[in-house]
């Protein structure tokens, strides 16, 4: 399978800043064209070709480099691919040529009913395999590379016998698929399940991460304690922002501001891509010393 | 255990079908009703809120906790089979139309009806403009077996009451003038300056659009009403906006 990515529209370049697109910015950001390195939106979103929102992309395609974030190819269920889901996927990607298509390690489906949410896997032989067919599936089908993105989960299954990490350098491996690395997840997932954060971005194949995303979380109590939820719906943290400046000392891969609820102005998600701007020339600045 | 049963247990759990969670063999820093109940909370409120914002003004007129009831027992009853959330409320007018908890709210199915239109209709990025020419080149004979076309989401609701007065108001907060007594004819449609535009009509104009809708030609429709009035004006506002032969029907 030809994995070439040289029918991009527009590429995103190395260290370039992103955000996510979400409808009450799309006017916005068209009327007044602010300066990022790119825009990354929902591809299920943009199915329908005779939408509005497909009007404003077809006008933003020309501007912005892309990337499409599939949220619904439940690429870890046990189901067999959509393929009229996966043929939609195909139209889209098509048309428009993003720079990056991504997906989740994660299902959403099962016995052909969907459930709206990323659902956790066990990580076993068995859950990479099926991954793996249905990656390969796709990404024979799109003719493009797939970048997985590491999921938020907020338990763990004891019989899973691989380290997440493991589990996504191997699907790399054996599908030729990159990382959608996101370190509000890991975090997340460090602080729910007591994980060390910096040993996953140790053992991650940081050759293979095409794109960062950077998030917010928020903190809900349940009945014995307080759990993170990753809502993305606040401003990056702090934590968040060390693993990011951790990881860029070796990763140069495009970084995306990612908010989902609680949608702030567009102000707000502008000055996190500056921050993130800001960090990695420190990040820069430091390794000028050192050197 | 098998991803295949797993996945079935953990499908049954968000559903609220009686699953031994034990058997899932979950490890976490809760007990596993807790941390299930983190992903069946997720699932309910995502599509809840898709909810709230396809219908906001059901919402404003029950509130929160009654239309999150109303949710739930949506979602619980009409199977999500794709991944794009697109057409999911599309059902939702009816189900609260036939809702138990909702049979002394009787307009609260209409509410919901222009609030998905309101959407429906937005989002329609052209609307073809009346083919005059194609009309002229017909004769007498075929001009009167033609049948015209409303615009793409186009709605038309009768009500035994101010149906307009109750969606406007409650998308303002302000009910204060609303006359039960009222009833109502409404369109709800595409424009191409405005987006949408919404207006009460009389009991002809609304039947006129109801023959329109209903596919009745020319001839038809002139046994019952003042077309060249009609067409005039519903033609020039594009609401019509477009028509065809008795053979492409």
């Amino acid at each position: 399978m030809a994995m070439s990515n040289a029918s991009v529209n527009l590429p995103i370049v190395e260290n370039a800043i992103g955000i996510g697109l979400r409808s009450p910015h799309h006017h916005r950001v068209l009327d007044e064209q602010p300066k990022v390195g790119w825009l990354e939106v929902h591809s299920e979103n943009f199915f329908n070709a005779n939408s509005t929102q497909r009007h404003i992309l077809d006008q933003l395609a020309d501007i912005y480099p892309l990337s499409f974030h599939g949220v619904g190819l439940s690429l870890g269920s046990v189901d067999p691919v959509n393929l009229k889901h996966l043929a939609k996927m195909k139209a889209l990607i098509d048309t428009y040529k993003p720079a990056l298509i991504s997906e989740h390690l994660s299902w959403s489906s099962f016995g052909d009913r969907y459930f709206n949410d990323l659902l956790p896997m066990p990580l076993t032989l068995e859950s990479l395999d099926v991954f793996c067919d249905k990656v390969n599936l796709v990404q024979d089908h799109l003719g493009r590379a797939l970048a997985i993105e590491n999921p938020t989960v907020y338990l763990a299954f004891k019989h899973s016998t691989i380290n997440e990490w493991d589990f996504l350098n191997e699907i790399t491996r054996r599908c030729q698929s990159t990382l959608l690395l996101d370190l509000n997840n890991i975090y997340v997932n460090s602080v729910n399940l007591g994980l060390d954060a910096k040993c996953y971005l140790d053992n991650i194949n940081i050759d293979a991460i095409t794109e960062i995303h950077l998030a917010g979380f928020t903190r809900k109590q349940l009945e014995n304690g307080e759990i993170l939820i990753d809502t993305h719906g606040s401003e990056v943290s702090e934590p968040v922002w060390e693993l990011f400046r951790y990881l860029r000392e070796q990763c140069d891969a495009p970084a995306l501001i990612e908010w989902d609820t609680d949608i702030p102005a567009l102000e707000v998600l502008l000055a996190q891509a500056h921050r993130a701007e800001r960090e990695q020339q420190h990040v820069e600045r430091q390794q000028r010393v050192n050197a | 255990m098998k991803l295949r049963q797993l996945q079935l247990q953990f499908s049954q759990h968000l559903l609220h079908q009686p699953v031994d969670l034990s058997a899932l063999d979950v490890i976490g820093p809760f007990p596993v009703e807790q941390l299930m109940g983190l992903y069946r909370n997720n699932f309910y409120i995502s599509l809840s809120q898709y909810l709230e914002a396809c219908f906001p003004a059901v919402l404003a007129l029950v509130g929160e906790e009654f239309f999150a009831q109303l949710a739930k027992a949506y979602i619980m009853q009409s199977p999500l089979d794709k991944a794009e959330l697109d057409v999911f409320g599309a059902g939702f007018p009816r189900f609260i139309e036939q809702a138990e908890q909702t049979q002394s709210l009787i307009y609260l199915g209409d509410v919901a009806l222009l609030d998905w239109a309101f959407d429906s209709a937005k989002a329609v990025v052209h609307i073809d403009v009346f083919p005059f020419e194609k009309l002229a080149q017909l004769d007498e004979l075929q001009q009167l077996k033609i049948r015209f076309q409303l615009a793409p989401e186009t709605l038309l609701i009768k009500a035994q009451y101010p149906l307009l007065k109750i969606w406007l108001g409650a998308k303002s907060g302000n009910l204060d003038d609303v006359d039960m007594q009222e009833s109502d004819f409404v369109i709800l449609r595409p424009d191409s300056e405005e987006g949408v535009k919404f207006s009460s009509l009389n009991a002809h104009q609304y039947q006129f659009l109801l023959n329109v809708k209903a596919q009745k030609n020319l001839e038809q429709l002139a046994e019952s009403a003042d077309v060249n009035e009609y067409l005039n004006e519903y033609i020039s506002q594009n609401v019509i906006n477009n028509f065809c032969l008795e053979d492409e029907v």
